[in-house]
């Protein structure tokens, strides 16, 4: 029995990489514009806008430039200056792949289990690393593309890695819109004390905060506000971004949609992890949180007086001994505050009040109890293997020890801190360290390459997966997370069909493997998922195929945003 | 996964070998271990010296994200 008003805590990810040219004498300035699309050039996805097929999309992306002849299909230029570009999604795992502001950016299929989502995740690693190699390859010998999955250039520029979780829409509106203070500011007590676990570490400070040797938040720095809908700027500890990415709503009253049903919280605080326990424990431990604060159980005292405050000095405190002060009067360390919250997801637990929102909701628990404790005894040696600004502190320190000549603001320091993130085998710390089995595995090896061919089975990604397949890439000509469009036989926008998938947590293999099985061609595969519900058509029109409903479109500029362009994770 | 995580959480002091020590504040180390840590990374501190990373830092700068 599943808890009344809470939703499966569905999980997805989109993070930005690093990406740049080094050993190329000829660039000047920043390159992290061209290794982006040399690394997207390499994807294969669809639709197949951006594949560099001379003669078919048109001349192919003209790497040196970004510049993309699209041919007539959509005309030239169309979307060349969006922040978000050249979106490609996977028919092998569900996912997608795109460029953020010059940022390759990868972002996961929708899965339900922190454990599913550590495995896609370095699934998604492994995709973009196959893409590094590809691209290397074509840019040898000028340069090589580097990339990093972390958060900061160390040069005051920041780049997220975002996670997203379903909730009930009453629940989000009730912390967002109406404005339910004590659970956002739960929220936010928990996302500021996580950073014991979650921080990558870094090196020094950004973004004009003073200086320091070490923290443990690379994001730390760069939010500056408890609130907003801003994710490039004066970005906030929650993000107010309220795109459900679940179809539309009811028009007019009638049965509820999933898009009345569900909301997104999307989440921009976090570092990107490396340590595959990190990992887990990030998504893990939020989704309990917030099942807790869709149930209405959250302790309203676990409220921090100042959570900015808290989150800046408690970055700079990797000996975990500071006290920030609760609006009750209490002052806790981080470990304790974290330990509070443990204490009543315990609790949840023991009522059984999980059971169908959150997948494996016992071992979250348990490895976060572990973990905490160690923390809160300072057992930092046992923690390397689990919590990635450990790891890292303790390999500066060590360098440190050997390099006498070298202090916490060298470049080599610098330089340290950032290949521990590197995707290249040849220098990424992380993997090396990985490599030589000194971080405790969450997914198996086989789950992980499971989901760099395979979609998750559990959510509409494996539909989203098996229709893209299916149609082929001469058939697509749009993809979003809730919908496929289809070309029409003569290529325009005429006749196109849409193909809604807008429950995130149906469409399963369950739902639809046997109607791809017996179904005889596309068409009749079509019939048969419309016949069973597994996709649905779209509210107002049953395809973008009537000339009424192109005028329309175009009328309206929001709805003509919405089919033409990306949604921004 | 429940029977991984459990062994392990119950087992992990005994595998990694955390010293009484270990709860002492700081970041108190097992020679050993350390030693095999920085054996992994040692080669990518060899090939460090400040001209290749600041050139490699330099090149680094990116343009500011989400």
């Amino acid at each position: 029995m599943s808890e009344p008003n809470c939703v499966p805590k569905l999980i997805g990810g989109d993070v930005e990489l690093g990406n740049f040219i080094v050993g190329n004498r000829e660039a000047s300035g920043k390159t992290d514009y061209k290794a982006s699309r040399l690394l997207l050039g390499k994807i294969d996805g669809l639709p197949r806008r951006l594949v560099p097929t001379p003669g078919y999309w048109g001349n192919g992306l003209d790497v040196s430039t970004g510049w993309q002849n699209y041919g007539s299909d959509y005309g030239g230029g169309y979307g060349l200056h969006s922040q978000d570009w050249g979106r490609k999604y996977l028919d092998t795992n569900g996912g997608c792949i795109y460029i953020d502001l010059n940022h390759l950016e990868l972002a996961t299929p929708e899965v339900l289990s922190a454990r599913d989502y550590q495995a896609v995740w370095t699934a998604m690693l492994r995709i973009a690393r196959a893409a590094q190699v590809a691209a290397n390859e074509e840019l040898a010998p000028d340069g090589r593309i580097v990339v990093l999955a972390n958060n900061s250039d160390r040069q005051n520029n920041s780049y997220g890695g975002h996670q997203s979780f379903l909730m009930s829409r009453s629940a989000w509106d009730d912390m967002m819109r109406q404005r339910m203070v004590p659970s956002l500011f739960c929220l936010m007590a928990h996302q500021v004390s996580s950073i014991v676990y979650t921080g990558q570490g870094k090196c020094g400070s950004e973004n004009g905060r003073p200086n320091v040797a070490f923290q443990i938040s690379q994001r730390a720095d760069f939010i500056e506000t408890l609130l907003s809908e801003n994710t490039t700027v004066n970005r906030p500890l929650v993000n107010t971004r309220d795109e459900p990415l679940c179809g539309q709503k009811t028009w007019y009253g009638g049965t509820p949609l999933p898009g009345d049903r569900y909301a997104r919280l999307h989440v921009i605080f976090y570092d990107t992890n490396l340590a595959p326990v990190a990992t887990y424990l990030k998504v893990g431990v939020m989704q309990l949180i917030l099942t807790m604060i869709e149930a209405g159980c959250i302790d309203h005292n676990l409220v921090l007086e100042n959570p900015l405050d808290a989150l800046h000095l408690w970055s700079r405190d990797p000996d975990l001994n500071v006290r920030m002060a609760l609006l009750s009067g209490q002052k806790l360390t981080a470990v304790e505050l974290q330990l509070k919250f443990l204490e009543q997801a315990k609790v949840f637990e023991t009522q059984g009040r999980f059971a169908g929102v959150v997948a494996d909701a016992q071992e979250i628990l348990t490895l976060w109890e572990d973990t905490l404790l160690k923390l809160h005894s300072r057992a930092f040696v046992s923690l390397r293997s689990r919590i990635d600004w450990i790891m890292k502190r303790a390999l500066c320190e060590q360098a440190l020890d050997e390099h006498p000549d070298w202090s916490w603001r060298s470049p080599e320091l610098t330089h340290l801190d950032q290949i521990y993130a590197s995707i290249d085998p040849s220098d990424g710390l992380f993997l090396s360290l990985d490599a030589a089995g000194l971080f405790e595995p969450v997914a198996t090896e086989a789950e992980i390459a499971h989901f760099v061919s395979e979609p998750p089975v559990s959510t509409r990604a494996w539909t989203r997966a098996m229709l893209l397949r299916a149609a082929g890439p001469d058939r697509v000509a749009h993809v979003d997370w809730d919908k496929i469009e289809l070309k029409s036989t003569t290529g325009g926008y005429l006749g196109r069909t849409q193909i809604r998938l807008p429950d995130p947590i149906g469409a399963t293999r369950l739902d639809s493997e046997p109607i791809f099985s017996e179904a005889d061609d596309f068409s009749s595969l079509l019939e048969g998922l419309r016949r069973a519900g597994v996709i649905t058509e779209p509210q107002d029109h049953r395809s973008t195929g009537s000339a009424l409903s192109l005028i329309d479109s175009y009328r309206n500029p929001k709805l003509n945003q919405l089919t033409l362009g990306d949604s921004h994770e | 996964m429940s029977k991984d995580i459990k062994q392990r959480t119950e087992t992990d002091d005994i595998k990694t070998g955390a010293p009484a020590d270990d709860a002492a504040p700081g970041l108190t180390d097992t020679r050993t271990e350390m030693d095999r840590l920085f054996a992994v990374a040692a080669k990518s501190f060899e090939t460090m010296s400040a001209g290749s990373s600041q050139e490699f830092l330099k090149s680094s700068r990116q343009t500011g994200g989400q």
